[in-house]
C-alpha cells in the first residue's frame, strides 16, 4: 500500500544491517582471527612471529608457572564476582523495590560511572587508598586510627579496583530480573510460614537465577582481563590473566604466546555463554513461561 | 455458631491519606463461611490482608483466636490465602507448591507426601502432583493454589476473589465444591468477592461493605430480604424503588403515599409524620394483575412495555402510569398461560403486604 515509505524501511534497514557487520567484521572478527592465527605461529625475536605453524605456545599453556597464574586469575576474578554479587545483590533488590519514579534516577547513578574512563577511575582509587591518600587522612583526623593502613598494593586495593569498575555489570542484569519478581510470590510465601531468609533462599534467589548468572558473567570475564587495576593498584604478586597476555606482548615480545593466552580467554568466555544460553533455555521453557 | 476467631475492634487502615478501612468493628466465628462483599475498592482485600499479616492496621486490634495479632508476623499466624492471583510459585511443580509449607515446618518426608496426596485428591487433582505450574489451565491452577492453602490445616482460610478468574460454568461448580470443602474441613473460612450472587449462594454470614465501611452484616436471607440502607438494597439483587412520604402513624403501622397512592403498611423503625421514605420491592415479589375492577387493593397502575420469556420465568418491564419504569418476575404455575401479557396492556401492580422494605430516604 505504502511502497514508497516501505521501501525507505528497508533502505534503512539494510543500511543499518551493513553497517552493523561491516563494524563487527573489522573490530571484532578480523581482530580476533588475526590473534587465533597469531597464536598457532612461531615467535621470532625481531618480527615477533614467523610464518610457521607451531603449537609450541598452547603447549607452554600448561606450563606450572602459567597454570599458576591462571589458577590465581581465576581465583581473583571468582572472589570479585563473589563479591559484586554480595554488594550488588542487595542494592539491586532496593532499587527494584521502590517507587518506581525513583527507580531511574537511582539506575543513572550505577551508569553515571561509565562516563568517566574506568583508567582514570583507577587512578582516582589511588589518590583515595594510598598512604596518605583521602581514607587514611580522614580515619587519622577521626583518631581511629594512628598509623596509616596499608591499602594500596595489596590484594584489597586490587579487589576495590575490580569490585569497584565492574559493579554495574553485576547490577544491571539483577535489577532486569529482580524488578520483574513478582513480589505477590514473596507474601505467599510469608503466609504459608516462611522465615526471611527461607523466603530468599526459597523464592528470591531461584526466581532471580538468570539475572545471577547474567551478572556473573559480565563480572567474571572482564575480572579476569583488567590488567591495568592489579598494574595500578596491586603489588608485585597480583597477577590476573590479562596482565599475563599484555606482558608476552608488550615486554617478553612472545605474540604467538599472548596470542594464545587470549584464545584460550576467548574460549572461556564461549563456553560461559554457552552454558548461560542453556540455562537460560531451559528456565525459559519451565519457569518464566506464563500458563 | 463457635466462639470468636476473629475480632477486628475499631481498626481503621489508610493508604497515602485515603482511609481504605475506616473504624470498623467485628467479629468472625470459629467454622463459619463469612464473605465480605463490596464493590470494587470499598477495602476487602486490605481487611483480608490484615487477617493474613501481610498489612498492617494504622489504629485498633485484629484479634485471632484470642490473641491481639497487630504485631505477629505472617509466618507465625495459623492462617492461609488462596490469593486472586493465586500466587503459586513459578520454578517448583504441583507438588513442590502444595508441600512448601509443611517442608519449611521440617515435617518428616513422608508425612508431608501423604498429606499433599490427601490435599490433591481433596481438590479433585490426584495424579498432577509433578506438573508443573504453567502446564494447568486455570481452574487447575486455582485448585492447586486451595491445595496449597488448606494443607496446613489452618485454623481460618482466606480467600481472595478466587473464582473471578475462571469462567462462568466452572464458576458455578466451584462454589458448591468450596462449600462442600467448607464442610469437610470445618474450619472458618473468610470469602472476599464483588459477586454478589456468589456470596448469597455461599456464605453463612455476609458483611456488605463500602467505602471501608460496614454496611451491613447478616445471614444471606436477612441481607436480600431486609437490607439495612439503601446502599446494601440496591448493591444485593434487582429493585424497584418507589419514592413516597409518611402521611400517619401510631407507631406501629403508618399510612404512606407512595406514587400517589395511599397504603398502610408496619412501621419497624420510628418512622415520623412527614418523612421522606424509599420503598424498595424485590421483581419477584410483585403481584401483577390484568387491569380490571377486582385488582387487589392497594395498586398500582402501568402499562407493559416488554415481556421477556426466560424459561422458568417471565420478567415484565412495566411502565408506571406516573412514567416510572419497574422490573417484575413471575414464575410459572399451573395457570401459566394468564402471565402472557400483550404489549401495553394494562395492569394492576401490588405486593403481597409486609414483604415491601421501607426506607428512609437520605
Ligand atoms: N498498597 C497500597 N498502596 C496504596 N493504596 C492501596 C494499597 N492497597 C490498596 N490500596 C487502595 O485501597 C483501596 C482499597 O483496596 P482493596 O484492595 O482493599 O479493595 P478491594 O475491596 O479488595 O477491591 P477489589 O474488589 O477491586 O479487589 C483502593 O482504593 C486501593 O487503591
Ligand atoms: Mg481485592
Amino acid at each position: 500500500m505504502n511502497k514508497p515509505g516501505l521501501s525507505h524501511i528497508l533502505t534503512f534497514r539494510n543500511t543499518a544491517i551493513a553497517l552493523v557487520v561491516t563494524w563487527t567484521l573489522l573490530f571484532i572478527v578480523v581482530p580476533t582471527l588475526m590473534i587465533a592465527v597469531v597464536s598457532v605461529l612461531q615467535r621470532d625475536a625481531r618480527t615477533f612471529v614467523t610464518p610457521a605453524f607451531s603449537l609450541e605456545s598452547y603447549m607452554a599453556l600448561a606450563d606450572p608457572v602459567y597454570l599458576k597464574i591462571f589458577g590465581k586469575s581465576f581465583a581473583y576474578a571468582a572472589m570479585t564476582t563473589l563479591l559484586c554479587l554480595l554488594v550488588g545483590f542487595p542494592f539491586a533488590f532496593f532499587l527494584a523495590r521502590t517507587r518506581k519514579r525513583w527507580q531511574k534516577p537511582l539506575l543513572l547513578l550505577v551508569i553515571i560511572p561509565f562516563w568517566t574512563s574506568s583508567l582514570i577511575r583507577t587512578y582516582a582509587l589511588i589518590i583515595i587508598l594510598k598512604a596518605n591518600g583521602i581514607i587514611n587522612t580522614w580515619l587519622r583526623a577521626a583518631g581511629i586510627i594512628k598509623l596509616p593502613l596499608e591499602i594500596l598494593y595489596t590484594d584489597i586495593a586490587v579487589y576495590i579496583g575490580l569490585v569497584y569498575t565492574l559493579l554495574p555489570f553485576m547490577i544491571l542484569p539483577l535489577y532486569a530480573s529482580l524488578e520483574k519478581l513478582d513480589f505477590r510470590l514473596v507474601e505467599a510465601a510469608f503466609d504459608l510460614g516462611a522465615r526471611p531468609v527461607q523466603v530468599f533462599t526459597r523464592i528470591i534467589l531461584p526466581l532471580s537465577l538468570p539475572g545471577i548468572m547474567a551478572g556473573a558473567i559480565m563480572v567474571f570475564l572482564p575480572a579476569m582481563g583488567l590488567f591495568y587495576v592489579p598494574d595500578l593498584l596491586g603489588g608485585a604478586k597480583s597477577m590476573l590473566l590479562g596482565n599475563l597476555i599484555k606482558n608476552q606482548f608488550l615486554v617478553a615480545g612472545n605474540w604467538p604466546f599472548g596470542s594464545a593466552v587470549s584464545v584460550f580467554l576467548t574460549m572461556l568466555m564461549l563456553g560461559l555463554m554457552a552454558i548461560y544460553f542453556k540455562t537460560m533455555k531451559r528456565i525459559n521453557t519451565s519457569v518464566m513461561e506464563e500458563a | 455458631m463457635g466462639k470468636q476467631i476473629v475480632s477486628f475492634k475499631g481498626v481503621t487502615k489508610g493508604f497515602d491519606n485515603q482511609t481504605v478501612v475506616d473504624n470498623i468493628s467485628l467479629d468472625i466465628y470459629g467454622g463459619e463461611f463469612l464473605t465480605l462483599l463490596g464493590p470494587s475498592g470499598c477495602g476487602k482485600t486490605t481487611m483480608l490482608r490484615m487477617i493474613a499479616g501481610l498489612e498492617s492496621c494504622d489504629e485498633g486490634q485484629v484479634i485471632i483466636n484470642g490473641v491481639v495479632s497487630n504485631d505477629i508476623p505472617a509466618a507465625e499466624r495459623d492462617v492461609n490465602t488462596v490469593f486472586q492471583s493465586y500466587a503459586l510459585f513459578p520454578h517448583m511443580t504441583v507438588l513442590q507448591n502444595i508441600a512448601f509449607g509443611l517442608s519449611l515446618k521440617g515435617r518428616p518426608e513422608a508425612e508431608i507426601l501423604e498429606k499433599v496426596e490427601e490435599a490433591l485428591a481433596m481438590v479433585k487433582l490426584a495424579g498432577f502432583g509433578e506438573r508443573r505450574i504453567q502446564r494447568l489451565s486455570g481452574g487447575q491452577q486455582q485448585r492447586v493454589a486451595i491445595a496449597r492453602a488448606i494443607v496446613n490445616e489452618p485454623l481460618i482460610l482466606l480467600l481472595d476473589e478466587p473464582l473471578s478468574a475462571l469462567d462462568h460454568k466452572l464458576r458455578k461448580e466451584m462454589r458448591l465444591e468450596l462449600r462442600q470443602l467448607h464442610r469437610k474441613l470445618g474450619i472458618t473460612f473468610i470469602f472476599v468477592t464483588h459477586d454478589q450472587e456468589e456470596a448469597l449462594t455461599m456464605s453463612d454470614r455476609i458483611v456488605v461493605m463500602n467505602n471501608g465501611k460496614i454496611e451491613q452484616t447478616g445471614e444471606p436471607k436477612e441481607i436480600y430480604e431486609e437490607p439495612a440502607n439503601l446502599f446494601v438494597a440496591d448493591f444485593i439483587g434487582e429493585s424497584n424503588f418507589f419514592d413516597g412520604r409518611v402521611t400517619g402513624t401510631d407507631g406501629h403501622w403508618m399510612d404512606i403515599l407512595v406514587e400517589d397512592v395511599a397504603m398502610t403498611v408496619r412501621n419497624r423503625r420510628g418512622f415520623f409524620v412527614n418523612q421522606d421514605i424509599r420503598v424498595l420491592l424485590r421483581p419477584e415479589d410483585m403481584v401483577i394483575q390484568r387491569a380490571s375492577d377486582d385488582c387487589d387493593q392497594p395498586h398500582l397502575k402501568g402499562r407493559v412495555e416488554e415481556l421477556i420469556y426466560k424459561g422458568n420465568t417471565v420478567d415484565l418491564v412495566i411502565r408506571l402510569n406516573s412514567g416510572k419504569r419497574i422490573a417484575t418476575t413471575e414464575f410459572f404455575n399451573e395457570d401459566a398461560e394468564e402471565i402472557f401479557y400483550a404489549q401495553n396492556e394494562a395492569v394492576c401492580i401490588s405486593w403481597i403486604q409486609g414483604w415491601e422494605v421501607v426506607l428512609p430516604n437520605e
